[in-house]
């Protein structure tokens, strides 16, 4: 079935996006990355640390795949395109998310700066997706600003709490013709497929399986759960109503 | 490498050594040490990192013409597991 996701001039089969972290293995990033069918995976950028050089996350990640690196630990927008032009030198790609997060409690990502570093880098030909607490004036300036898709929480980063931002979710999708990709919060498959069947055009997560007990087996939930939720919204929903509506003709009973 | 304060004063009166900040910690090198001979001397492989020199993104193909002066910083980075 041609349901590609396009994204930075790229077709992706699957609109399910995994990150790499929180592992205390990254040997299993290899098989949850096969488990889960999906193309692009996300990265970060740290410092070497020269007493515990281990190896590099990249030689986990399966050849073929788009790379997603994040700008996490940048807490300004002039901050988030230093890492995104660091990570563009790594030669992988030119994609980038941009996560400009000052606030350590909640780790509620900073709009406004987001919106900065997203013109600047669009403008410096970066594929961009930024990672933003949904707002409908700003994604329309982010669509303004070049970015590729708009990324909104569903809940915060970690918290595997769900869809709590949902109605705010469902206005993007409605009003924005970017792709709307819900990233962050997301904590059950039955999260991922609802953000589909409302429309998103894909779902970005990391901990729901970096913390499962299995996360290989929890990957593959997850890539059925976003396949079913984007065939239910293909198809379309059923109406909803307040009363009960028989499943068969209310003549003919046995008992007339 | 981690020299006592008289001996790093020593060493760069000598002109043998200098100070750099590699990752936000001062330390003390070689003159005349190239990206590439630092990167070679801390294990690191140069296809694995990134490379900024006050502030200034070191193209791989430079690696052994950029010299490092003393005072300067570096950043040395990675990708690492994110999500």
């Amino acid at each position: 079935m041609d349901d590609f996701l396009e994204i930075g001039g790229k077709k992706l089969r699957s609109r399910l996006i995994t990150g790499s972290g929180k592992y205390s293995d990254e040997r299993i990033i290899a098989d949850v990355v096969a488990a889960a069918q999906c193309d692009v995976v996300t990265v970060a950028l740290r410092r070497v640390d020269f007493e515990h050089h281990g190896e590099s996350v990249l030689q986990y990640v399966p050849k073929g795949k788009i790379l997603l690196p994040n700008t996490s630990g940048a807490r300004t927008a002039g901050e988030a395109v230093r890492l995104a032009r660091l990570a563009r030198e790594m030669g992988c790609g030119n994609w980038v998310k941009i996560e400009v997060i000052e606030d350590q409690k909640y780790l509620l990502p900073d709009n406004i700066e987001t919106l900065k570093a997203t013109e600047t880098l669009a403008k410096d030909g970066f594929v961009v997706l930024p990672y933003v607490s949904p707002d409908l004036p700003l994604a329309r300036k982010l669509v303004t600003a070049g970015a590729a898709a708009v990324m909104p929480l569903g809940a915060p980063i970690g918290s595997n709490r769900g869809l709590r931002t949902l109605e705010l979710i469902e206005i993007l999708v409605d009003e924005i013709e970017l792709p709307v990709i819900v990233d962050a919060g997301i904590g059950r498959p039955s999260h991922a497929a609802h953000a589909m069947e409302i429309g998103a055009a894909g779902v970005l997560l990391n901990t729901a399986i970096a913390s499962s007990n299995d996360p290989v087996k929890m990957a593959h939930a997850f890539r059925l759960a976003v396949e079913a939720g984007r065939l239910a919204f293909l198809a379309g929903l059923g109406s909803v109503s307040k009363t009960g509506r028989a499943s068969s003709p209310l003549t003919g009973f046995l008992n007339e | 490498m981690a020299f006592p304060p008289k001996l790093i004063y020593y060493l760069r009166m000598i002109g043998r050594h200098m100070i750099a900040h590699i990752n936000g910690k001062t330390e003390t090198v070689i003159q005349e040490v190239s990206v590439e001979k630092l990167l070679s001397m801390k294990n690191i492989d140069p296809a694995c990192v990134v490379v900024e020199v006050n502030k200034n993104i070191v193209k791989r193909e430079k690696y052994g013409s950029v010299i490092l002066n003393d005072g300067d910083t570096v950043e040395i980075l990675k990708f690492v597991g994110g999500g």
